[in-house]
């Protein structure tokens, strides 16, 4: 921020030298004063324009790689050790899953392992790195875990084991040391929950990731928590508001009864089918484009906001299809897939209890782990 | 940056009241096989991506037939001959003739993990292609694999190659079949020109000759 002080301070005197002596002025000394006074001044506005619409560097470096050397620095040795990968393990880049960890073997600390404090540093890691939006849909889908484990203990099937549910049993690991410059990765995830985040320099990717519920609905102190609500709701809306020519296209004539390219798909991509959004009103690529937020946005505001300015600029070339019954409140199947986002939404179940149950993912056919910023 | 963030981890749930039951038997489709198959379609082959997973119900079916010798162990041998004899349960066919499916790769899960419903099989598949002519071709597909208890995903890969383009897909509602429509545009390459080229030019020098013989004996 000094060089915008000075900028500030250069203006001042440009301005005020300006209208108390113009003579001064044509100075040669005063001349080249002033010609710098204009680049800082347009230095100046540029870094608060930077600033204010949340540019990515200055956030890697105030906030997100400090919170994560933070929670690095609570660890002890061993747990760092555990902690810790080599950026290029891409062995390790891709283990995630959608199973509970009894089933899939993650690397990293475990949370369970982690005292108060290291807990406490964890999550605030993972609040600067996605937006509240984010952090919250992350919690709530830990906390579905949680009541599953002890839905699955109080049920008498608890009594085979936990099959590594709860919020104990999710996993962080990184990839690389945290760093403004050089690329790094951090990795959440246990059951129903994969989270990729890889930054390089000032750009960041949540590409591939993996959120899901079960429950997809439970209460909490009276309250109803439904960690992808705002993907039915919005996915509902958008399908209400397609004409029956346009629904005709949406809906695939295939029953898909689970996500195509989930975790373990990892460098594929299919091709796309239904509607694609040349077709749809204004209004329409505008819902299609909040509901693909529900998934983009849950990475910090600014970074997530430059994904949005992508997917608009290929709105045209973006397709949604839909598989199922399209009456709202369905469990139905769709997808969002354009050139540099892949969604898919697949709820594991039919009738009442399909919504209660839910798989989906997060790919971008071009930059999966970043690495169009890093690979060579 | 303004961000307010709560740390909420140890959020204490002490009422909670659940609207869904643990559900045995609609969750993760615990009684069914999941077959999801990925095709690949280049100029030269079409590779296949298979995905099998066995829900917790049904996977001691599965089970029964991969451990052949039923002593309660996966071998290397038993994982090799459940995979080699997948594909021929498959049929694939070009413009009507059927194509050679080999196994390229496969990772069958131990088998204490394929017993949680959580495992997943995985078979790689190729089969070469003939010399394509430009234009317009069908890729039929079926997979008939324990049917009775199987739910199938069945797509056309995004083409790597930019000389093929996916026109359409049609599969039946269970995705057990269908076919790819896609076309197929032989690139103007360099050789080719060249070719073309020097063919030319033999034939021109054929023609001269001819035409000179022709000259003289008149």
């Amino acid at each position: 921020m000094s060089l915008a002080f000075e900028g500030q301070a250069l203006i001042f005197l440009f301005l005020t030298t300006k209208q108390t002596n113009w003579e001064i002025l044509m100075n040669k000394k005063l001349k080249i004063l002033q010609t710098t006074a204009i680049l800082l001044a347009a230095v100046n506005v540029a870094s608060l324009a930077f600033c204010q619409s949340g540019g990515t560097a200055v956030i890697t470096k105030g906030d997100i790689v400090a919170q994560a050397e933070n929670f690095l620095g609570t660890l002890t040795e061993a747990q760092r050790e555990k902690v810790m990968y080599d950026f290029n393990d891409n062995k390790q880049r891709q283990r995630w899953s959608n199973f509970p960890v009894g089933a899939f073997q993650r690397g990293g600390v475990r949370m369970g392992e982690l005292n108060e404090q290291q807990r406490a540093a964890a999550m605030d890691m993972l609040g600067a790195m996605l937006s509240k939006k984010g952090y919250e849909k992350v919690r709530q889908i830990v906390e579905a875990d949680e009541v599953l484990k002890n839905e699955h203990e109080s049920s008498g099937a608890g009594r085979r084991g936990n099959p590594g549910f709860g919020r104990d049993n999710y996993f962080i690991s990184f990839l690389g040391e945290p760093s403004v410059e050089k690329p790094w990765m951090v990795q959440f995830g246990g059951h129903h929950l994969g989270l990729n985040i890889t930054f390089v320099g000032e750009h960041g990717t949540l590409a591939p990731s993996h959120t899901a519920a079960q429950p997809a609905i439970y209460q909490i102190e009276g309250k109803t928590i439904r960690p992808l609500g705002g993907e039915v709701e919005k996915a509902d809306a958008l399908m209400d508001s397609l004409d029956d020519s346009q629904k005709k296209r949406a809906i695939l004539d295939v029953r898909v009864r689970n996500l195509v390219l989930g975790p373990g798909r990892d460098g594929q991509m299919i091709q796309p089918e239904g509607l694609k959004a040349d077709g749809l009103s204004e209004n329409q690529q505008k819902m299609l484009l909040d509901l693909a937020a529900e998934w983009t946005g849950i990475l910090d505001e600014p970074l997530a906001a430059t994904k949005m300015e992508q997917m608009k600029a290929n709105i045209a070339e973006t397709w949604f299809a839909w598989s199922g019954p399209a009456e709202k409140g369905s469990p139905a199947y769709f997808r969002i897939h354009g050139p540099t986002v892949f969604i898919e939404f697949a709820p594991q179940g039919d009738g009442s209890n399909g919504l209660n149950h839910i798989h989906t993912i997060y790919r971008d056919p071009t930059n999966e782990y970043g690495a169009k910023w890093w690979r060579k | 940056m303004a961000k307010v963030v709560r740390k909420s981890y140890h959020l204490v749930i002490p009422f909670v009241l659940l609207l869904a039951t643990w559900q045995t038997a609609t969750g993760h489709q615990l009684d069914e096989y999941l077959q999801a198959t990925l095709i690949d379609i280049s100029p030269d082959e079409v590779r296949l991506y298979v995905n099998l997973t066995p829900g917790v119900e049904i996977a001691d079916h599965v089970i029964d037939h991969i451990d052949s010798n039923a002593d309660g162990k996966i071998s290397g041998d038993e994982a090799n001959s459940y995979a080699t004899a997948f594909p021929k349960v498959l049929n694939a066919t070009l413009d009507g003739k059927k194509l050679a499916l080999q196994v390229e790769e496969f990772q069958v899960p131990e088998m204490a993990e394929l017993e949680t419903g959580w495992g997943v099989i995985q078979i790689e598949l190729s089969a070469s292609l003939p010399i394509l002519a430009s234009g317009e071709h069908h890729l039929q597909f079926s997979n008939h694999h324990e049917q009775h208890l199987s739910s199938y995903l069945l797509n056309a890969a995004m083409p790597r190659s930019d000389a093929i383009r996916i026109i359409r897909q049609e599969r039946n509602h269970n995705q057990s079949d269908g076919r790819i429509i896609f076309s197929y545009e032989a690139p103007q390459s360099g050789n080719a020109a060249y070719a073309f080229s020097l063919g030319m030019v033999a034939m021109f020098v054929v023609l001269g000759l001819a035409i000179t013989r022709l000259k003289r004996k008149v």
